[in-house]
Order: C-alpha cells, then sequence, then structure tokens
C-alpha cells in the first residue's frame, strides 16, 4: 500500500479569472498543476497584480510545473499567458501540457469548430463595430433608451473582449497568441477527450478521469437545457439565419459586399438608395434625413422612430451564443486521491450541455462514472464564476454527497457588476452552495464565507495574493 | 364611434358613396401553405379593410371640409399606405435600402384587389401588413366600442420656467417597418411606437412537407406574426404598465392576448373556415390549421411545427400531431412568457371549443337524425357551411368576450385571475341572460388549467364578478359631489369626433379630475380612497409614496367611455378612468411598487359601478413583487451578462428571441 495522498489547492488573486496552483503530495514525492492563469478585461490592475501573481507562482512551484491545464480559449483564463509571458519563459519550466481535445491540431472536428469560431469572433467584432458608428449618430426616443443601446453595445463588447483585447476586427488573435505559448512551447501535449483516463507525473496514487467537452457539436452548442425535444434545436438554422445578419452586419458601409448581395431580400429593380430616398419626399417626410443633427428639423419626420441601429441589436444574441459554445468547449478535470479516495473537480467555464454530456464519459476502471466521482467530490472548483448554468443541478450539484465539500469561487463581484453581470455570483447558487458545503466556500474577492466554522476558517490560508486549502492525509 | 364614411360628399357629378371596405387580396396564413396544394386555394384570401378615403381625392373634391384641429393637413389614406392608424415605411437598413411605398389607391390596384400575393414585391408585403393591422384594430374598435389609441410619445418638454416636465404626446399612427430587421424576429418597439419586422434565410428542411431551403421567410406576411405584434400595441395603448413584469403572469398576458387576437381572426376567413371544418368533419378540436400560429415561422426556426398550437403539440419522438392534455401543473412551473401565456391561449381556445360545441349540437343532431354518429366520409357541404356559421359566430363572440374584458383589467400587475374576472364581468354587464353558457365554459376552462383568481371563494359566477362599489356614503351625503360626478359624466359622452380631438379631450377631462382629487375641498378624494377599499392613498403616507402640496402623488392613465351595445339591444354607457400610484424604489432598489384603480362609472345611473384595485398599500402583494423581481427566474446566461439591465433591450424584442431559443 503506498503512502497517504494530500493536496493542496492555492486560488490565486489576479481578479475576475482563473488561475489555480495545484499540489498533490505523496510521501516525499509531489506533483505541481497549474490550472490556467488569466483576468478578465477590464478588472482594476488586471494585468499588473497578475504579473504579481505570476511572479509568486514562480516562487510558490520553484520554478517547475509538472502540467499547465489550459480549459479552453477564453481570455479571463489564458490571459497571464500573453502579459506575463516573459516570468513564464524566464522563470518557470513546464513538464506537459494539457489541452482539450478541441485544441488538437490533428483533430478534423476540433479544426472545424475551431476556424467556424474564429470566423464568428472577426465577424462579430465587425458587426459590433458597425453598431457602435451606427449607433453614434442615432437619436433616441428618451434618454433611457440612449441607456439601453449603450448598456447592450457594452455588454456585447464585454462578451467578445473574452477574446481578448484590441480592435473590434482583431478580436480572437490576442486569445490565441496567449494559448500560442503553450501551443509552441517544447513541453509535450495531451489532448484529452472524456473518457481519458491517467495518472499524474511522479505521484502515481492519482488519477485523473476527463469529463468534458463532449465530443459532440450539439452538445456543445447548448447553454441551456431544451425544454421541448433536443432535436428541434437545429443548429444549421442558427448558422444560415446568422450568415445572412453577418453578411450584412460585419461588411463595411458604402462597399458592395458580393456575399451580402446573395442575402438580400428583393431583386435591385425594387431597390432605393439611400440617396434617392433622400430626394424623395415621401421617405424624407415620413422617415427624415438629418443625420448628425440632434433635434427634428422643421418639415422632417421625427428623429426618435428610426431604425438606423435596432437590426444591429442581433450582435448580442450572437455573441452571447458563441460565448456559451466556447464556454461548453471547457476542459473537464476530476482527479481522484488514491482508488475509492476523494474527488476534486475542476469544471472551468463549462456550461449546461458540458455537464450532461459527463454520464456518457465511458472511464475503464469498473464502477467510476460521473456519478460516482461527483459523489466523492470533496472539493469544487465553481464553474464559471458562478453563473447560473454554469452548475447543473440536478445532476450536477446535488450529485456532490460528500459532508467534507467544500468550494473555491474564482469570482470579484465588483470587478463583474462593474463590467454589467449583476448575477455573478449568482445568489441562488450561492446560497445552495453555502448549505451543500456548510459554507466551506472560499471567494477570490471575499475570502472565506463569514459563516464558515471556525475550524474551516483556520485551515485556510490567506494571503494578499491567494488563497490555500489542504485536502486529503497532512 | 362615428361611422367613418359620413365625411364623404356626394356630388352630382358623381352620385355613389365610397364604399364600406377596401378590398385587398392577401395571405390566411402565410406563403407556406400557399405551396400545398390542399391548402394553396383557400390560403388567398380577400381582407375586407375599413375604406379609407384617398388623400388625394378628399383635398381636391372636398375643399370645404376642414383640416384637423393642430393644422394637421393630411388626411386619408396616402401612398405607403400611410392612413388615420398607420404609417408603412419600408426602409431596410440591413440591405442600405428603401422600397416605393404602395399607391392602394391606383386605378391598377383597386381594380384587382389589390396586388397578388406574392414573396417577391416589397409592395405587397407593404398591402399585407396594412391589410391585417387594420383587421386587427377594427376587431378591437368593434369589441370597445371606441377609437382605438396608440400610446402617446413620452418625450421630456423644457417648461417657460425653465422646468423641465414630462409631456405625452399623442401619437396618431402606428409606424410598420415590415423589413426592419434581418432575423428570425418581430417586435412592437413601445418606444418607437412602431412595428419592426424580420426575415431571415431559412435552413434545410427536416421534413418531406417543408419549406424550400435556403429560401426567405419574411414575418410580415405572416397574418399571425402581424396580428399578434398589432395586439401588444393595441394593448400598449390601453394599458401602459402591462409592459412591466411585476408578477409571472404580467409579461405573458400581454403575449397571450397577442396570440388570441392572432388566432380567433383565422376565424373570420370564410373559405379557410369552410375548408378546415370540411377537413376535419366539424372536429375543431383535432389537427387543423385554425388552432395553429405563424407555421411558416415555426418551421422557418427549425420546429417540426407551427410556431405555437392552442389544441396539440408534434411529439418529439413520433414527430406526430397529439392533442395536449391540460395540466393544471404548467401553471405552476411554466416560467416563460410565452409558455405561460400558451396555458391562457389554451383555455381561452378551451373555452371557444366548448362554446362552439353547444351551438353545434343541434345541427349534428338534424344532420344524423339524432344518433349524434356522422356517417363515414366527407360531410354535406350544406352542413360544413352551417358549422363554419357556427364557428365564425362563436369565434368572433369569444374575441370580443377578451377585447372587452380589457376594460375592466386592473391598471397596473394583472394575473390570469384577473383576467378571468374582467371576463366574467364584462359578459355579465353587457349579456345578462348567458343562455348558451358562454361563461360557464370560461370558468371550465380556466379551473382545468389550475388557472384560479386570488381571493375568491368559490369559482361561481357571482363570485367571479367583479364586486360592485356599495359604499356611496359621499354621493349620499355630499351634493355638491354627486353634481360635480355628474357633470362630470355628462362630458364624458362625447369626447368629440376625430381621434386626435378625442384624445385631447381625454386628457382634458384626466386634468379636471386630477385638480379635483388634489383639491382639499372636494370630496374626490375622500370618496375614491373609501371607494377603492384604501387601494388608492391620498392622504396619510407610506414608504416612498411622494406627497405634493399634502396630497400623495397619483397619475390619472387614462379617460375612456365605453358604449356597447349587446345581443338583447341593451345598451352600456360605461366610462372606464385609470388611477395609478407608485412608491419609489419600494420594490427595490431601482423598482418602483405601483398600484392603482380602475373605475367603471355607470354614465346612465351616474355611478361608480366597479373599482378594481391593485392596493397600493397592500403589503403582501408587494412582497410577492420583491419575491418575483429578485427571484430565481432568470438565470440565463443573457441574464448572467445583461442581467443588470432590465433596459438594455427592447421589452418584446427580447421575449420574442427568447422563444426562438426556449425551443
Amino acid at each position: 500500500m503506498s503512502a497517504a495522498i494530500g493536496a493542496s489547492v492555492r486560488m490565486y488573486r489576479q481578479g475576475l479569472g482563473d488561475c489555480f496552483l495545484v499540489t498533490f503530495r505523496q510521501g516525499m514525492k509531489q506533483a505541481q498543476i497549474l490550472i490556467d492563469c488569466g483576468v478578465v478585461l477590464g478588472a482594476p490592475k488586471g494585468q499588473e497584480r497578475t504579473a504579481e501573481v505570476v511572479e509568486r507562482l514562480a516562487e510558490d512551484c520553484g520554478g517547475w510545473l509538472d502540467v499547465v491545464v489550459v480549459t479552453h480559449e477564453h481570455w479571463d483564463h489564458v490571459s497571464g499567458f500573453k502579459t506575463a509571458r516573459e516570468i513564464f519563459e524566464e522563470k518557470i519550466d513546464i513538464g506537459e501540457i494539457w489541452m482539450a481535445w478541441t485544441e488538437d491540431p490533428e483533430d478534423r472536428l476540433a479544426a472545424a469548430i475551431r476556424r467556424e469560431r474564429g470566423e464568428r469572433v472577426k465577424k462579430l467584432g465587425a458587426a459590433l463595430r458597425q453598431w457602435q458608428a451606427v449607433a453614434h449618430e442615432a437619436v433616441r426616443p428618451d434618454d433611457r433608451d440612449d441607456w439601453r443601446s449603450a448598456l447592450a453595445r457594452a455588454a456585447t463588447e464585454s462578451l467578445l473582449d473574452f477574446f481578448g483585447p484590441g480592435d473590434l476586427s482583431a478580436k480572437g488573435d490576442k486569445t490565441r497568441e496567449a494559448l500560442s505559448f503553450l501551443k509552441d512551447h517544447a513541453a509535450p501535449k495531451k489532448y484529452l477527450s472524456p473518457g481519458d483516463e491517467g495518472s499524474l507525473p511522479r505521484v502515481g496514487g492519482v488519477r485523473v478521469y476527463v469529463l468534458g467537452p463532449p465530443r459532440d457539436r450539439e452538445a456543445i452548442k447548448k447553454d441551456l437545457p431544451s425544454k421541448r425535444d433536443p432535436e428541434t434545436y437545429e443548429e444549421g438554422m442558427r448558422l444560415s439565419a446568422s450568415a445572412s445578419f453577418l453578411a450584412a452586419a460585419a461588411a463595411t458601409s458604402g462597399s458592395e459586399d458580393g456575399e451580402d448581395e446573395r442575402y438580400k431580400p428583393f431583386d435591385a429593380f425594387f431597390r432605393v438608395s439611400p440617396e434617392e430616398a433622400q430626394t424623395d419626399h415621401f421617405f424624407v417626410s415620413r422617415y427624415g434625413f438629418n443625420a448628425g443633427s440632434r433635434t427634428d428639423a422643421p418639415d422632417s419626420a421625427p428623429i426618435w422612430r428610426r431604425i438606423e441601429e435596432d437590426w444591429l441589436a442581433l450582435t448580442s444574441e450572437l455573441a452571447l451564443m458563441l460565448d456559451s459554445d466556447t464556454n461548453n468547449t471547457s476542459l473537464v478535470l476530476a482527479f481522484e486521491l488514491g482508488e475509492g479516495g476523494d474527488v476534486l473537480l475542476f469544471a472551468a467555464d463549462a456550461q449546461v450541455g458540458n455537464w450532461m454530456s459527463w454520464d456518457s464519459a465511458e472511464f475503464d476502471r469498473d464502477g467510476i462514472d460521473a456519478a460516482d466521482l461527483l459523489s466523492r467530490t470533496v472539493f469544487y472548483k465553481v464553474g464559471h464564476h458562478a453563473s447560473h448554468n454554469a452548475t447543473l443541478r440536478e445532476k450536477g450539484l446535488e450529485r456532490m454527497k460528500s459532508r467534507r465539500l467544500s468550494a473555491f469561487i474564482p469570482v470579484h463581484q465588483t470587478t463583474a457588476n462593474k463590467i454589467g453581470w449583476s448575477k455573478m455570483p449568482f445568489g441562488p447558487l450561492l446560497e445552495r452552495l453555502q448549505e451543500k458545503c456548510r459554507h466551506r466556500i472560499v471567494r477570490l474577492d471575499r475570502g472565506v464565507d463569514d459563516e464558515a466554522s471556525q475550524a474551516f476558517t483556520r485551515s485556510i490560508e490567506e494571503h494578499d495574493l491567494f488563497f490555500e486549502i489542504k485536502l486529503g492525509a497532512k | 364611434m362615428k361611422p367613418r364614411s359620413s365625411q364623404y360628399v356626394t356630388t352630382r357629378e358623381e352620385p355613389v358613396a365610397a364604399p364600406p371596405f377596401r378590398r385587398l387580396r392577401g395571405y390566411a396564413f402565410d406563403p407556406s401553405l400557399s405551396q400545398q396544394v390542399d391548402t394553396a386555394l383557400v390560403n388567398e384570401v380577400v381582407f375586407k379593410v375599413p375604406w379609407e378615403e384617398s388623400a388625394e381625392r378628399l383635398r381636391t373634391t372636398d375643399s370645404e371640409t376642414e383640416t384637423f384641429e393642430g393644422g394637421e393637413a393630411d388626411e386619408g389614406l396616402s401612398k405607403g399606405p400611410v392612413g388615420e392608424y398607420l404609417e408603412v415605411i419600408d426602409y431596410d437598413p440591413a440591405s442600405r435600402c428603401f422600397y416605393a411605398p404602395i399607391n392602394l389607391d391606383s386605378p391598377l390596384v383597386l381594380a384587382q384587389d389589390g396586388l397578388a400575393p406574392t414573396e417577391g414585391n416589397p409592395q405587397f408585403h407593404q398591402q399585407m401588413v396594412y391589410a391585417v393591422a387594420m383587421t386587427t384594430i377594427r376587431n378591437f374598435e368593434r369589441a370597445l366600442g371606441r377609437y382605438a389609441f396608440w400610446a402617446p410619445h413620452i418625450a421630456r418638454s423644457d417648461e417657460p420656467n425653465g422646468r423641465s416636465g414630462v409631456r405625452s404626446d399623442f401619437v396618431r399612427r402606428l409606424r410598420i417597418y415590415p423589413h426592419a430587421l434581418r432575423e428570425a424576429n418581430a417586435y412592437y418597439s413601445p418606444t418607437k411606437k412602431a412595428l419592426l419586422f424580420g426575415y431571415f434565410v431559412a435552413p434545410p428542411s427536416t421534413g418531406a412537407d417543408g419549406h424550400f431551403p435556403g429560401g426567405t421567410v419574411f414575418t410580415c406576411l405572416s397574418h399571425d406574426v402581424i396580428a399578434h405584434e398589432t395586439t401588444h400595441a393595441l394593448l400598449d395603448g390601453l394599458h401602459r404598465r402591462y409592459t412591466e413584469p411585476t408578477n409571472p403572469d404580467s409579461l405573458a398576458f400581454h403575449e397571450a392576448i397577442a396570440d388570441i387576437v392572432a388566432l380567433f381572426q383565422h376565424f373570420s376567413f370564410p373559405e379557410v373556415l369552410r375548408h378546415q371544418i370540411s377537413r376535419t368533419r366539424g372536429d375543431l378540436a383535432s389537427e387543423n390549421e385554425l388552432g395553429k400560429l405563424a407555421r411558416q415561422f415555426g418551421r422557418g426556426v427549425g420546429l417540426h411545427g407551427a410556431l405555437r398550437d392552442a389544441i396539440g403539440e408534434v411529439d418529439p419522438v413520433t414527430k406526430q400531431w397529439r392533442p395536449r392534455q391540460p395540466d393544471p401543473e404548467d401553471y405552476q412551473r411554466k416560467e416563460e412568457p410565452h409558455e405561460r401565456g400558451a396555458i391562457l391561449v389554451a383555455a381561452i381556445f378551451d373555452a371557444f371549443l366548448a362554446i362552439y360545441r353547444a351551438r353545434v349540437a343541434d345541427l349534428y343532431r338534424i344532420a344524423t337524425s339524432g344518433t349524434g354518429v356522422l356517417p363515414q366520409g366527407a360531410i354535406h357541404p350544406d352542413l360544413v357551411n352551417r358549422l363554419a356559421e357556427e364557428a365564425a359566430r362563436s369565434a368572433q363572440h369569444v374575441l370580443n368576450m377578451c377585447v372587452r374584458a380589457l376594460d375592466y383589467t386592473p391598471p397596473v400587475d394583472i394575473t390570469f385571475g384577473d383576467y378571468l374576472r374582467a371576463i366574467i364581468t364584462a359578459d355579465s354587464d353587457l349579456v345578462p341572460d348567458d343562455d348558451l353558457g358562454y361563461r360557464v365554459a370560461f370558468i371550465e376552462a380556466f379551473r382545468r388549467r389550475g388557472i384560479y383568481p386570488r381571493d375568491v371563494r368559490t369559482l361561481s359566477i357571482d363570485s367571479l364578478r367583479w364586486p360592485v362599489v356599495r359604499s356611496t356614503t359621499y354621493a349620499r351625503k355630499d351634493m355638491k359631489f354627486a353634481e360635480e360626478l355628474r357633470e362630470y359624466m355628462s362630458e364624458l359622452k362625447n369626447l368629440g369626433t376625430s381621434r386626435r380631438a378625442y384624445y385631447g379631450a381625454s386628457r382634458d377631462l384626466a386634468a379636471k379630475l386630477q385638480r379635483w382629487i388634489h383639491s382639499r375641498d372636494s370630496a374626490w378624494g375622500v370618496y375614491l380612497e373609501e371607494a377603492t377599499s384604501q387601494a388608492l392613498r391620498f392622504q396619510g403616507s407610506l414608504p416612498g409614496l411622494e406627497a405634493k402640496d399634502g396630497v400623495a402623488v397619483f397619475e390619472i392613465h387614462s379617460v375612456r367611455p365605453a358604449q356597447r351595445v349587446g345581443p338583447d339591444g341593451d345598451t352600456l354607457n360605461h366610462a372606464v378612468v385609470s388611477i395609478t400610484q407608485k412608491r419609489r424604489n419600494a420594490v427595490s432598489e431601482s423598482v418602483h411598487f405601483r398600484g392603482g384603480a380602475t373605475l367603471i362609472f355607470n354614465l346612465d345611473t351616474g355611478r361608480l359601478q366597479y373599482a378594481i384595485v391593485k392596493g397600493i398599500a397592500d403589503d403582501a402583494r408587494l412582497r410577492r413583487q420583491q419575491e418575483f423581481v429578485t427571484g430565481i427566474r432568470d438565470g440565463s446566461l443573457r441574464a448572467t451578462y445583461f442581467g443588470g439591465m432590465r433596459d438594455a433591450q427592447e421589452p418584446f424584442a427580447m421575449l420574442h428571441r427568447a422563444a426562438e431559443q426556449a425551443v
């Protein structure tokens, strides 16, 4: 019988985003794993804090990481690999790099998903840019409408920011750059699929089980449980329907785009160009044209009823879909401390489609399945900064039965609210977590839950740059 | 309402009166039914739209007639179409172009009942939205017995004293943009007072009976979508606060009414009706097109059938249609507005079916020599005609009941239970003798779906009727008050002949009532507090309720007369006044708590007959609303990112996009 296994999880405090150092110990041996390193765009001093955190990480791990895990392609999970790249290069050596199968350059489905995503990010960036340009000119019925429009655009921009900072039309490039640091790294890479299992370097007693992301296009596209027939959600619909929108929205104004032409609903014969319309009494008196002016011209139709920007609001809807699709490509790992032992669950930002697929992951070892792993979970890295649909209820949280369950939530509420995400963390989920964990909860922004037991509070190491919990054998 | 054609003069040169209707061709449902052999012939119908005289003709022949008050010279129907109620402006911003407006008075168009239905000509689209929207408006006006109004434009006004106030401007026409969006969506914008219709490319179809893959679906060619959105606008014109989500029913109610109007309008197309009656052998509870909504749209967004179906659904496994059994659990469980609204729609449709069955029972007996069992095969065309007639009549009655009831609902915070009470009360007032059991049919249908009004002891007609205001202490004691009340009512009886004049007079009367309640020496405030069982508060204080000169702030939302003739020739002479109050940020940091009363005056007896209230001091209601607003209702990814900004979207746009996602 080998020696008992212990683990510690260190949640760094760079801001709203994920960066975890997990250390497993067995006897004299230990394995150090970094899971993600990023902070959301717009977090106060995000870049500086990340640099401090990575410096600290280099110290903590003694310049050696057995494994670096990148869960998915979102800025708040990978920004550090770009903004603090030099520190990584100079001070940290990496043994292995693990990513989800969706990053595998050899995998055809993965390549297709990535290509499609890249395309969507670019087009949505362009659409948002057009929206902003048009909205800038628009005059709305009242102040509240001004607000409404500004808020919707800001929220959409913050969604696209997940793909990194920079010019809207170049969205996605920065996140890919951050990833490329790892992809081009000399360390060997593993691309993991659900059902994969393996052990860690050096600490053989720890088994790793891969639960997600599902190798299934449909599941990845799913952010909420379908209320009726799951099959009715035809992905083709969303794509072809949005294609005609994006063709117009992403086209630069003025240019005659060939692709867009295909989607125009009527023959050219019927079209009256805006220039012609401006000389037509009907359109001038009924619709009105006095761009740039914020007051009604005396003989022109009222400005507040015009619809220059309304059609572009679909951008935010498509950005939401894109975001949830990307979250669903999250690599979900369960670490088992010895056979039949405690489980640590890292769910990244997996959303419903990903969670629902876990049951279909088949492992070689007998008796191991998602339900079993969840029932033995003693540590849960809460998904997607504790938003609602990133922690499944019945088939997720309710299956975690351990009385020693504790949870780390990488959430920063003030930042989230500042960006406009008022339901992060999601109240009811937080309450249920508190019940399930009996307040053994640590939040990145607020530390140990106020109502946690003395013993738990004492067991958490608190530092300006991190919180740490120790699990299993001492 | 004044007859619309009275303003036209026949001349010696042209001794012809204006026709009552303008005949315009269109789709009964949407283009998809024209592509199927069995429905193609009946899908093309002629809408009979109230005649609007051509603007040009009015200018040339009628130089004597006055221009409108306010100097607006644009009377009659001109190209667009632009008429009294609607202005269709065809701007397609995604394609960066406009489409020329149709001239419905062109002889070529007039001579052939408007353009022939086609997807390829935008001018037909303009004609279609005009025809359906006008039909919907007409149905509302007929049921309500007065002009339809759009919600006013709330504008900031800079007053001479340098202060800025808020002004409610008359909005004469609802604007319609037939090609405003490039997406599978259509919505009513309450701030722009406009309907925005989208178009989208349909995906490859899954079934054999599907649409043309890659073809464009135009929401503005769907009767159901147009009627639905127009109804949103009409309801907003009646009840401005119904767009606020104050309880799980409130937004669902908007959706339900919009669907109900669209559904029952199907029964006004005789050819379609006869066709469907013949196909179903008169059994309207079996699968038929009349009970379905937005078929092409539904298929276009990847559903197996229509977007919504009042009587059945397609089984996800077998792909076969099956009737839906009412489940009282649904009302407890379903929260998404369209889904929840569908429960109300199903209840109303169920009531309709019961009424229809009662009305045709004798026909079936006659046709089957008393056995009630139809022989195999097609039913006799005469029977089809008679059944269709009864179906059309039942549908018109049910639609009228549903619309009339909107005068009997509270001004804020409506629930389905309130609506049932409104239907029962409105109908009892107009039709004292319910010999065909309409009201029981409604109660039964609601009961089967677990929709019960709060605070009602039994589900009988008597207890469901809103209570008649009994206390008239002030009316008896205070002669001056009674006089004022009578005077006020006599002014209510005639509000002028044009919509704008009518609107102005109604605002003036509202202002007068405002002054009376506000003045300390009138008895109005005290009386209304008493009559509404303290649901309104003018004296005293409540947290968040602001006061001005010692009187709590309130708003007279609308003053509207309602004159109706019942089937027995009884006339009702009512006036409806709605008053609302708000407690600032009482629900949450940014959400006001509203209360108020709908007051129904009987202009013949000179009495306040009903006060339909939502108490401003009702703490239990406040708590429910707080629970609802802060509750776990919405945890979607949208709410995660956009949740802090209820105002971040067009309210109906999101509802409609959400519907697409919820499938």
